[in-house]
C-alpha cells in the first residue's frame, strides 16, 4: 500500500506543477481536450508496433499533444467557428476514434479500455522493473521521471514561463521567450499526461492538473509562492483522497479528483468574496478605520481653541458621531496600547507620544494634509 | 449489416436515437452561438454521479428516476460554475476543469461503491457502465419511450418559439425591450439542454455527450447566416450521423453506440469547415472569381452575440 501511495504522490506532483501554467495560461480545458485525444496516438502507434511497452507509444501521444494543440488553434482562427467549440469539435473526434479502435481491434492485445479511460492506481505496483538490482513499479519509475523532467524544465525557463504566464503578448514581442517554449511545455505535459492514465485515468488527468494550481492561486498570486502550494496542495489532496478510498474501498483516483474539488470550494470559501472570509475582513477594516478616526480626529484639534469641545471627555462623542459606549470601548482600547492617554487637570483625550508618532506615520503613508506638517 | 436495415429492433433503437440528435443538434445550437460550448461537457461529465446516486436511493433502474439523477446533478454543476465564474476569481475555463472532473470522480466514487457492496448486488446494476460510453443496444422499450418524450419536447418547444429564441439569442437586450423574457427562454433552453444530457447518456455516454450537442450546429453554421436554415441543418446532420452510428455500432462488435455517432458528427463537422462557406477552400474560390473583394467582409452570424 505504501507503494500505491508513493505512486499516487509522485502523479499528483508531476501533474500538479505543469497544471500552474495551464491555469494561469487560461488552458485547462484544452488541456482536457489534449489528456482525451493523446488516447489516439497511443493508439495508433501501438497499430504500427504491436508492443505495449515500447516507448514509441508516448512518444507518438506526445505527437499527438502537439497536433491537438495545433489543430485546435487552427480552427479557432476560422471564420465561423469559436474557440470553445473549435475543442469541443476536436477532442470527440480524436477520442471516439481511438475508443473506437481500441473497442474493435483491442481486445486480444491488453490494450483495455477501462483501464485507460478509468485508470487504477491501485493495480499499478503489479507491473514491475528492474532497476540497479531493485523491482521497481514501472509506474513509480516513469512517473518520478516525469516528475524530474518537470521540475528541471520549470526551474531552467523559469524567468521565462513566468512572462509567458502573465504577459504572453510581451513574451511574444520582447522575443524574450525562447521560441518553441509553448510546445515544449506542451510535449513534456502531453508525456507526463500519457504516463499518468494507468495511476489516473484519461478522464480524471485533468483534476490532477488543474485543481490543486487553481486552488494554489487562491491563497497566493506570486508565481514562486503559487508554484510551492501547488506542490502542497497536490500531495494533500492525494493523500486524502487516497486515506479516504482505502476507508470505503472505492476507486482512489475518483477520490482523489472528488476531495480535490471540494478542497478547491473550501478554499474559495475563505478566500474571495464569500460570506466568511469577506465578513472577517470587513471587521478588521472597520476596527482599523475607527482607530485612525479616533486619532486623527483628537491629532487635528490638539492645542487648538476649540479642544476643549473637540476633545472634552463629555463631548468628544458627538464630534465623532459614535455613542458614549462606543467611544469608552475605542478609547480604553486605545489608551492600554499607549497610544491616548487621559489629560485629567483639562479634562481633555491627548495624543501620547507614541500615538503622535502613529498618526504621522499614516498621514504620511495616506499622503495626507491636515494642516498640520 | 444490410440484414440491419431490415430488422425492425434496429430501426426502433436507430429512431429513437436520431429523434435524441436532432434535437440535442437544435437545442445545442443556442449554446454553440453563445460561445458556451464547454459547458455542455461539463454538465455531461456532472450527470454521472446523478445517475449513480438515484439508482442508490431508489435501488431501481427506472429510467425516469435515474434521468432526474443524471439532470439534477446535471444542474448543481451548472449553478456551481455560474456561481463561481461570478466574481471573477477562477476562470470559467478552470472552472469547468474543476467541476467536470471532481463531479465525474464522484460517479466513479459511488459506482465502485456499489459495486463492491453486497447490499447492491440483487438490484441489477448491469448496464449502469454503459453510462459511460453509450450502448443503444441496450434500450429497452420504457428508456425509449422516455428518450422520445423529451426530444419531441425539445423539437415541439423549438419550433414554437423559433422567433423567441432567436431573438433572445442573438440581442438580448432588445428582446428584453420589446417586451421578450430572455430570462425565461435561456432558463428553458437550459432546461431542455439538461434533459437532454440526461436522456442521452444511456445513448452518447457521459464523455462524449458534448459533440451531439456542439458538432451539428458547429457544421451547420459553415452552410448558412440564417438561424432557421442553421437548425433544420443541424437537425439533419444529428439525425444523419445518428443513423450511421447505430449501424456502425450494430455491425461491429463491441463497439459502443457513443463513439460511433461522435465519429460522423464530428467528422461532418471538420469537413464542413473545410468546404463550408466560411472555410479556407471557399474563400480561396471567391477570391479566384473576384480579386477585389476583401477578406472577411461577409457577414457572419455569431458577430453580434
Amino acid at each position: 500500500m505504501f507503494e500505491v501511495w508513493l505512486i499516487l504522490l509522485l502523479t499528483a506532483l508531476a501533474l500538479g506543477l505543469p497544471g500552474l501554467i495551464l491555469v494561469l495560461k487560461n488552458m485547462a480545458m484544452t488541456a482536457d481536450a489534449l489528456s482525451h485525444t493523446i488516447l489516439l496516438g497511443i493508439v495508433l502507434a501501438y497499430f504500427v508496433t504491436k508492443d505495449l511497452n515500447s516507448p514509441f507509444l508516448i512518444v507518438s501521444a506526445a505527437f499527438f499533444g502537439l497536433l491537438t494543440i495545433a489543430v485546435i488553434e487552427r480552427l479557432s482562427r476560422h471564420k465561423g467557428l469559436r474557440e470553445d467549440a473549435a475543442t469541443g469539435l476536436v477532442f470527440p473526434l480524436f477520442f471516439s476514434l481511438a475508443v473506437l479502435l481500441i473497442s474493435r481491434f483491442g481486445k486480444g492485445a491488453h490494450l483495455d479500455l477501462d483501464n485507460v479511460i478509468m485508470g487504477e492506481v491501485v493495480f499499478t505496483p503489479f507491473n514491475r522493473l528492474e532497476l540497479f538490482g531493485l523491482s521497481l513499479p514501472k509506474a513509480a519509475v516513469s512517473m518520478a521521471l516525469m516528475l524530474v523532467l518537470n521540475i528541471a524544465f520549470i526551474l531552467l525557463f523559469y524567468k521565462e514561463l513566468k512572462l509567458m504566464c502573465f504577459d504572453g503578448d510581451f513574451a511574444r514581442l520582447s522575443a524574450l521567450s525562447p521560441p518553441f517554449l509553448t510546445q515544449a511545455f506542451i510535449f513534456l505535459l502531453s508525456l507526463s499526461a500519457v504516463s499518468a492514465f494507468e495511476v489516473v485515468g484519461a478522464v480524471l488527468v485533468i483534476a490532477f492538473l488543474v485543481i490543486p494550481a487553481a486552488s494554489a492561486l487562491l491563497l497566493s498570486k506570486r508565481f514562486g509562492r503559487a508554484l510551492l502550494l501547488t506542490a502542497a496542495l497536490a500531495a494533500l489532496y492525494g493523500s486524502l483522497g487516497f486515506a479516504a478510498a482505502l476507508k470505503l474501498n472505492v476507486s482512489v483516483p475518483g477520490m482523489c479528483a472528488f476531495i480535490a474539488g471540494l478542497g478547491f470550494f473550501a478554499a474559495r470559501l475563505i478566500s474571495g468574496n464569500a460570506a466568511p472570509a469577506a465578513y472577517l475582513r470587513r471587521k478588521l477594516r472597520a476596527k482599523a478605520l475607527r482607530r485612525e478616526a479616533f486619532l486623527f480626529h483628537v491629532y487635528n484639534h490638539e492645542g487648538s481653541e476649540e479642544e476643549r469641545y473637540e476633545l472634552g471627555f463629555k463631548t468628544i462623542h458627538k464630534h465623532l458621531n459614535w455613542s458614549p459606549g462606543r467611544l469608552a470601548r475605542e478609547a480604553s482600547r486605545l489608551e492600554s496600547k499607549g497610544l491616548l492617554c487621559r489629560d485629567e487637570a483639562e479634562g481633555l483625550w491627548r495624543l501620547s507620544e507614541a500615538g503622535e508618532a502613529f498618526c504621522r506615520r499614516r498621514i504620511a503613508a495616506y499622503g495626507l494634509n491636515f494642516g498640520k506638517d | 449489416m444490410l440484414s440491419l436495415l431490415s430488422d425492425q429492433n434496429f430501426w426502433v433503437v436507430a429512431l429513437g436515437t436520431m429523434l435524441l440528435a436532432s434535437a440535442a443538434g437544435m437545442v445545442g445550437s443556442v449554446g454553440v452561438l453563445r460561445g458556451q460550448s464547454l459547458i455542455g461537457d461539463a454538465v455531461g461529465h456532472a450527470a454521472l454521479p446523478g445517475v449513480v446516486l438515484a439508482f442508490m436511493l431508489f435501488q431501481s433502474r427506472n429510467p425516469l428516476l435515474l434521468l432526474l439523477g443524471a439532470a439534477g446533478s446535471g444542474a448543481l454543476a451548472y449553478f456551481l460554475i455560474q456561481a463561481g465564474a461570478k466574481d471573477g476569481k477562477t476562470k470559467l475555463d478552470t472552472l469547468l476543469a474543476i467541476v467536470l472532473s471532481s463531479f465525474f470522480g464522484l460517479g466513479l466514487v459511488l459506482k465502485s461503491y456499489i459495486s463492491g457492496h453486497p447490499g447492491y448486488a440483487k438490484a441489477s446494476q448491469a448496464g449502469l457502465s454503459t453510462y459511460i460510453f453509450g450502448q443503444a443496444a441496450y434500450l429497452r422499450k420504457d428508456d425509449l419511450l422516455l428518450l422520445a418524450v423529451i426530444s419531441l419536447l425539445a423539437l415541439l418547444f423549438m419550433l414554437l418559439f423559433y422567433k423567441d429564441i432567436k431573438l433572445c439569442t442573438f440581442d438580448p437586450g432588445f428582446a428584453e425591450a420589446i417586451g421578450h423574457k430572455p430570462k425565461l427562454i435561456r432558463g428553458i433552453v437550459l432546461l431542455l439542454n439538461l434533459l437532454l444530457i440526461a436522456a442521452g447518456l444511456r445513448v452518447v455516454g457521459a464523455i462524449l455527450i458534448s459533440g451531439m450537442l456542439i458538432a451539428p450546429s458547429a457544421a451547420a453554421l459553415q452552410w448558412s447566416d440564417r438561424y432557421g436554415s442553421v437548425l433544420g441543418l443541424a437537425a439533419l446532420f444529428g439525425a444523419f450521423s445518428a443513423w450511421a452510428g447505430s449501424l456502425l455500432s450494430s455491425a461491429g462488435r463491441g463497439l459502443s453506440t457513443g463513439p460511433s455517432i461522435i465519429l460522423f458528427m464530428s467528422a461532418i463537422a471538420l469537413l464542413s469547415l473545410l468546404f463550408g462557406r466560411k472555410g479556407p477552400l471557399a474563400r480561396r474560390r471567391r477570391k479566384k472569381t473576384d480579386g477585389s473583394e476583401a477578406e472577411g467582409s461577409q457577414k457572419e452570424v455569431k458577430s453580434d452575440v
